[in-house]
């Protein structure tokens, strides 16, 4: 177990999530890539708290994880809101507030 | 070479294809497998960190909770969109560029740090065992963010039974 690759590969993780969020038109797939990169911050927290020797990461990952839970919860509550009314699953077509 | 330096090599690299495989992968339901399997991968991560518990709450609440709402999201809505996502990717060159941006910001404030380099030469790397000092830990020093978010976890339900509730009409009442 080393901190660095750890990281990285943490970090990469996020950065995939990230782009996934940018330039994925479903919003689904959109949902899927902020799970990413609340892993990958996850994970970071960890490794983190591992490297310092306390729990603290451990405990706000777990808080995290469970915040998680409840924003996929709503989010996919929305996201079947906005197909129904706007029969659209596209981020790019539900532009109603656009100005 | 140790082995296990190779099995932690071999875990970095899953991890990092099966997030790409997420996010470029065409059929909607395929990316959502990968995405249970860096999940259980990062499990994984977490159980050779020595958080177990923690290992433990993420296949339950993500690889078995979130994964399962997300395909039955997809399975729901699938025969809306039968073009199964032709185009999935909209301005990927500018998202690659940013998100590359982000990646190279991270990794170059983690590498410069004085505090981090001193911590990847000697992590303590102490092991806590069973989740013990865990659980003492978050029901003494973090029982007010618990309860909070016992609260916050309540307004979830109840947010998205009301934004998923099909509005009956009037004459079918």
């Amino acid at each position: 177990m080393s901190l660095y690759p750890t990281l990285w590969a943490a970090f990469l993780m996020f950065s995939l999530g990230l782009f996934g969020v940018l330039s994925r038109r479903h919003l689904v797939a959109i949902i899927m890539g902020i799970e990413l990169m609340f892993n990958a911050s996850n994970l970071a927290l960890v490794t983190i708290g591992w490297a310092y020797g306390v729990i603290t990461g451990q405990i706000i990952a777990l808080f995290a994880i469970a915040i998680t839970v409840s924003e996929v919860a709503v989010g996919l509550a929305l996201f079947l809101l906005v197909e129904r009314v706007r029969k659209t699953v596209y981020a790019d077509e539900t532009n109603l507030m656009k100005g | 070479m140790k082995a296990e330096t190779i099995a932690f090599f071999i875990l970095c690299l899953g991890l990092v294809a099966s997030s790409i495989a997420v996010v470029i992968s065409k059929h909607l339901l395929r990316s959502a497998i990968f995405l249970a399997l860096s999940l259980l991968l990062t499990a994984i991560f977490y159980i050779s960190f020595g958080a177990e518990l923690l290992a433990g709450v993420q296949i339950l609440l993500y690889a078995g909770g979130v994964i399962t709402l997300i395909v039955f999201v997809i399975l729901l809505t699938e025969r809306i969109e039968m073009k199964k996502l032709e185009e999935t990717h909209r301005g990927a060159i500018p998202a690659l560029l940013a998100s590359s941006l982000v990646f190279f910001i991270l990794v170059y404030f983690t590498w410069t740090s004085p505090k981090v380099q001193s911590l990847a030469k000697s992590p303590s790397s102490s092991t806590f065992g069973i989740s013990k000092t865990l659980s003492e830990n978050l029901f003494q020093e973090w029982v007010l963010p618990f309860e909070v978010l016992s609260l916050l976890l309540l307004a979830a339900i109840i947010g998205a039974l009301v934004l998923a509730r099909r509005e009956r009409k009037e004459k079918e009442i």
